[in-house]
């Protein structure tokens, strides 16, 4: 005896209404995920960070740690759970640069801050987390 | 027995519907559970914007009246030049009890807990309560506490 296709019997709608619905409910998925991947991404923590690195170059100016002018020497007192890169601008000193790279994949935080070290300068940072 | 057309066809709707269901059910669990860690974020996120604006207030501002003590302080700071904590009133902080900081700072719902130490993580004074929970923000400044380049952390917690 030839055995009845059911399927073929009763159509195949219920499987398709099925199929629409799992792409449906996937496509709703990946947009609450992506969607909840855009809102959880927040600056917060960089934000903190910038207040500490700020405080570092402010305590260091007040404590006259800057007026050596010598960058190896300001980084060695400098919080090691940064990195940084300085920049020392004087009237009569000139430039005084860091070979330093900035990596372009992390937050980097930059701030620009005067100080006189017997000549009036300023010193540009640029500092991101290790 | 009949054709069957009507029991398939219920069939299909049953193993439709079952398929549905669950993942209706993964979706709207997925959903929630992805809300109430979004809830969490933006309450962390309150902490963290709450503790940056008490950590500025107290190392960068002298207080009001800027000579304060505790019975005339109106609005309290730490610092007598920013970022320089005065002795007399990390002293004078320090006596005050903790549920009167807690309202001066405005900190509710959370608590507090401020540590001043080396940079090493040696400890030199403490005040607040120490709170070890899941829900906690700690932002560190860099301070001149008696002479001397200094960590203040302070920790707000829930």
């Amino acid at each position: 005896m030839k055995k009845k296709n059911l399927f073929l019997n009763s159509g195949n709608k219920g499987m398709w209404f099925t199929v629409d619905a799992i792409f449906a409910l996937l496509l709703v998925l990946v947009v609450i995920m992506l969607s909840y991947n855009h809102l959880n991404y927040s600056n917060m923590p960089n934000a903190a960070i910038t207040l500490d690195v700020n405080d570092q170059f402010i305590v260091m100016d007040k404590l006259n740690e800057l007026d050596s002018l010598d960058i190896v020497a300001i980084k060695a007192e400098l919080k090691d759970k940064y990195e940084y890169k300085i920049e020392i601008n004087c009237e009569s000193s000139g430039l005084i640069n860091d070979s330093s790279a900035i990596p372009e994949t992390k937050f980097i935080f930059s701030n620009e801050i005067p100080f006189y070290a017997n000549e009036n300068c300023r010193l540009r940072y640029w500092s991101w987390l290790k | 027995m009949g054709n069957g057309k009507a029991q398939i066809i219920s069939m299909d709707m049953l193993i439709a519907l079952s398929i549905a269901v669950i993942l209706l059910g993964f979706l709207i669990n997925t959903f929630n559970s992805k809300i109430v860690n979004y809830d969490n974020e933006i309450e962390y996120e309150d902490m963290q914007i709450k503790a940056m604006v008490i950590s500025e207030l107290l190392v960068k501002y002298p207080g009001y009246p800027s000579s304060w003590n505790s019975s005339n302080v109106n609005t309290l700071g730490l610092v007598d030049s920013t970022n320089a904590i005065g002795l007399a009133k990390w002293n004078n902080f320090s006596a005050m009890e903790y549920n009167e900081t807690l309202d001066l700072l405005n900190v509710a719902p959370y608590d507090f807990f401020i540590k001043i130490q080396y940079f090493n993580g040696t400890i030199i004074d403490t005040y607040g309560v120490n709170g070890n929970n899941k829900m906690k923000v700690a932002i560190a400044r860099t301070v001149i506490f008696e002479n001397e380049k200094k960590e203040f952390i302070f920790e707000l917690w829930k």
